[in-house]
């Protein structure tokens, strides 16, 4: 999915923090970007915090990379549901490994939801 | 909000009852009445544009990289140009129209900008693009720059055009490139108009044509009832 | 033969001219144009507000919104626009020329705006005398041309952030710009909602921006 959204080089410290939003009018926060990790074998996966209210609560879950597209300083979640995303298993660090701020990875491009 | 295809029309505002059933297309005396103050709001905004006058430019390093990602279609339908075979054709009141290929393009002097790219939907980013001033463009071709306008055609059918006022302000970029490196396929390769002074909309990219004329070329977007001027 | 009688009354062979009404004809006209205005500004600004929302999550439904989708919304944002600017002006010019606003607007006093906000969150809404606005009236109306004047200048900005880029910048930059637009509407639109309220709670007072009201009273009259 990700090849047909025309990936580009971006910086991964660039990324951290940004919000990750559902694809609708509204524009709906469903949670902000913790870290850039890899996955055996080599699956690169945003850790999200998901959940929660204000900050407070919420858990981490590590979604795949391919999943979400770039939309300017902010991210679209483009191959799950809110729904799906919740049923993703809490992020357990133990085999990733995070990548570092200054490398470039490679992420899809999104198009503003109308 | 569905801004592709057909212009929709139409007012789901129920409490304007007097105005229910009125759309705002050409058809419609309403329609015509708000395009008509469109294009005279134009005329103020070529009024209030000063030549002169610069927009903000920022540090390189608050550039946006990638830049956002915005056209009329998704970008799974985007088809790249074929730098290969890619000319920018020449027309209307040039003296030399002889088409120019990337290379001859690369080869002209280039202006850096690092500007606020503000869309009409109402998000902006900071950008930075480089390539030859439009102004010097026309100036080598030959170009009347007594005429009004500045016309683009486009690989992906997206025809726009603008004032010469414009065109011939010095924050008017055939850019080349972004943040110091080609233009990405998504984001114009290999030539995009870039202006400081006008909305998103208004800097077509993939650019395959430039005609100077002075019958009035309108645009894309001006077709579904978005502003000509579009002026910032 | 003229002969001054009381302070402000005078006798003569013509008869005397009647005292004016509390919203002159041009006062109504005005006040008209400006709820028509001012309702396609904040509906069709609602459709130019949904293009990318400011507080995620929430957005105008489009039933109440003016145009289908953002283009319709701006061409009659920005046609609306000049009824509400000049008609505006025209209304600010009147208000300050004819010494209305100084008549009906000015003084605000304090203990008079604690005393009539009691009355009114007792529900106490009584209006004798229409031609006097009480503290809370003054108030209102005060914010609201205030706000108006406001959108205005934020719309502007939000226009043109270069050809106006110096006020852009001393109102904190593009985005604060439609942050404050946003808020400026959204005090006219609570002004709306009271000012509706209360005319319908005391229909009197909308008889009278419809026929003019009762005439002023003599000793009260000025210019």
């Amino acid at each position: 999915m990700a090849a047909k959204r025309f990936p580009q080089p971006v910086r991964v410290g660039d990324l951290i923090g940004r919000r990750i939003l559902e694809p609708l009018e509204s524009r709906p926060v469903l949670g902000s970007v913790m870290a850039v990790v890899r996955e055996p074998p080599q699956t690169l996966a945003i850790v999200m915090k998901c959940g929660g209210f204000l900050g407070f609560g919420g858990r981490l879950i590590a979604v795949p990379a391919d999943a979400l597209g770039l939309l300017g300083n902010e991210l679209m979640l483009l191959d799950f549901t809110p729904a799906q995303l919740d049923a993703f298993p809490t992020f357990a660090p133990d085999h990733a490994v995070v990548v570092a701020a200054d490398e470039q990875i490679r992420m899809g491009l999104a198009h503003p939801a109308h | 909000m569905q801004r592709r295809g057909l212009l929709r029309g139409g007012l789901s505002l129920g409490a304007l009852t007097m105005l229910t059933g009125c759309d705002v297309s050409d058809s419609t005396s309403v329609g015509k009445a708000l395009n008509w103050v469109s294009r005279w709001n134009d005329r103020v905004q070529a009024a209030l544009f000063d030549p002169n006058k610069l927009a903000p430019t920022y540090p390189a390093s608050m550039i946006l990289k990638p830049p956002k990602f915005n056209a009329y279609f998704d970008i799974t339908q985007l088809k790249p140009v074929d730098a290969q075979t890619w000319k920018l054709e020449l027309a209307g009141l040039i003296a030399d129209k002889r088409p120019w290929t990337a290379a001859q393009i690369a080869a002209l002097p280039v202006r850096t900008m690092v500007i606020r790219h503000i869309c009409v939907e109402g998000w902006d980013y900071i950008g930075g693009w480089s390539g030859p001033t439009l102004r010097s463009f026309l100036e080598r071709v030959g170009a009347d720059l007594s005429a009004k306008y500045v016309a683009f055609k486009t690989a992906d059918d997206y025809p726009s055009s603008i004032d010469m006022a414009t065109a011939l302000h010095p924050q008017t970029l055939l850019a080349t490139q972004y943040a110091g490196e080609a233009l990405a396929d998504p984001f114009g390769f290999p030539l995009r108009l870039r202006m400081a002074t006008k909305l998103g909309y208004k800097n077509p990219k993939w650019i395959t044509a430039i005609e100077v004329t002075n019958r009035y070329p309108g645009g894309y977007w001006e077709s579904l009832g978005e502003n000509w001027f579009g002026g910032l | 033969m003229n002969s001054v009688i009381g302070e402000n009354l005078t006798v003569d062979s013509e008869p005397a001219r009647k005292a004016p009404r509390l919203h002159p004809l041009g006062v109504r006209f005005m006040h008209w144009t400006n709820a028509v205005a001012m309702i396609i500004m904040i509906t069709s600004g609602w459709g130019i507000y949904d293009d990318y929302v400011i507080f995620h999550g929430t957005h105008f439904p489009p039933a109440l919104r003016l145009g289908s989708w953002a283009a319709p919304s701006l061409l009659w944002h920005f046609a609306a626009m000049w009824l509400l600017a000049l008609n505006g002006l025209a209304y600010l010019v009147y208000g300050t020329v004819t010494g209305r606003f100084k008549q009906r607007l000015l003084p605000i006093r304090w203990h008079e705006l604690m005393q009539t906000l009691g009355d009114s969150l007792h529900f106490r809404f009584t209006h004798e005398d229409l031609t006097v606005y009480n503290a809370v009236q003054k108030l209102l109306y005060v914010v609201v041309i205030l706000a108006g004047i406001w959108q205005v200048l934020t719309g502007l900005a939000i226009w043109k952030p270069v050809q106006f880029s110096a006020e852009v910048a001393l109102l904190g930059g593009f985005q604060a710009v439609r942050l404050e637009h946003f808020i400026g509407m959204s005090i006219i639109v609570g002004f709306l909602i009271v000012h509706v309220a209360l005319s319908l709670l005391v229909p009197s007072t909308l008889w009278a921006m419809i026929g003019g009201g009762p005439r002023l009273r003599r000793t009260a009259v000025r210019t």
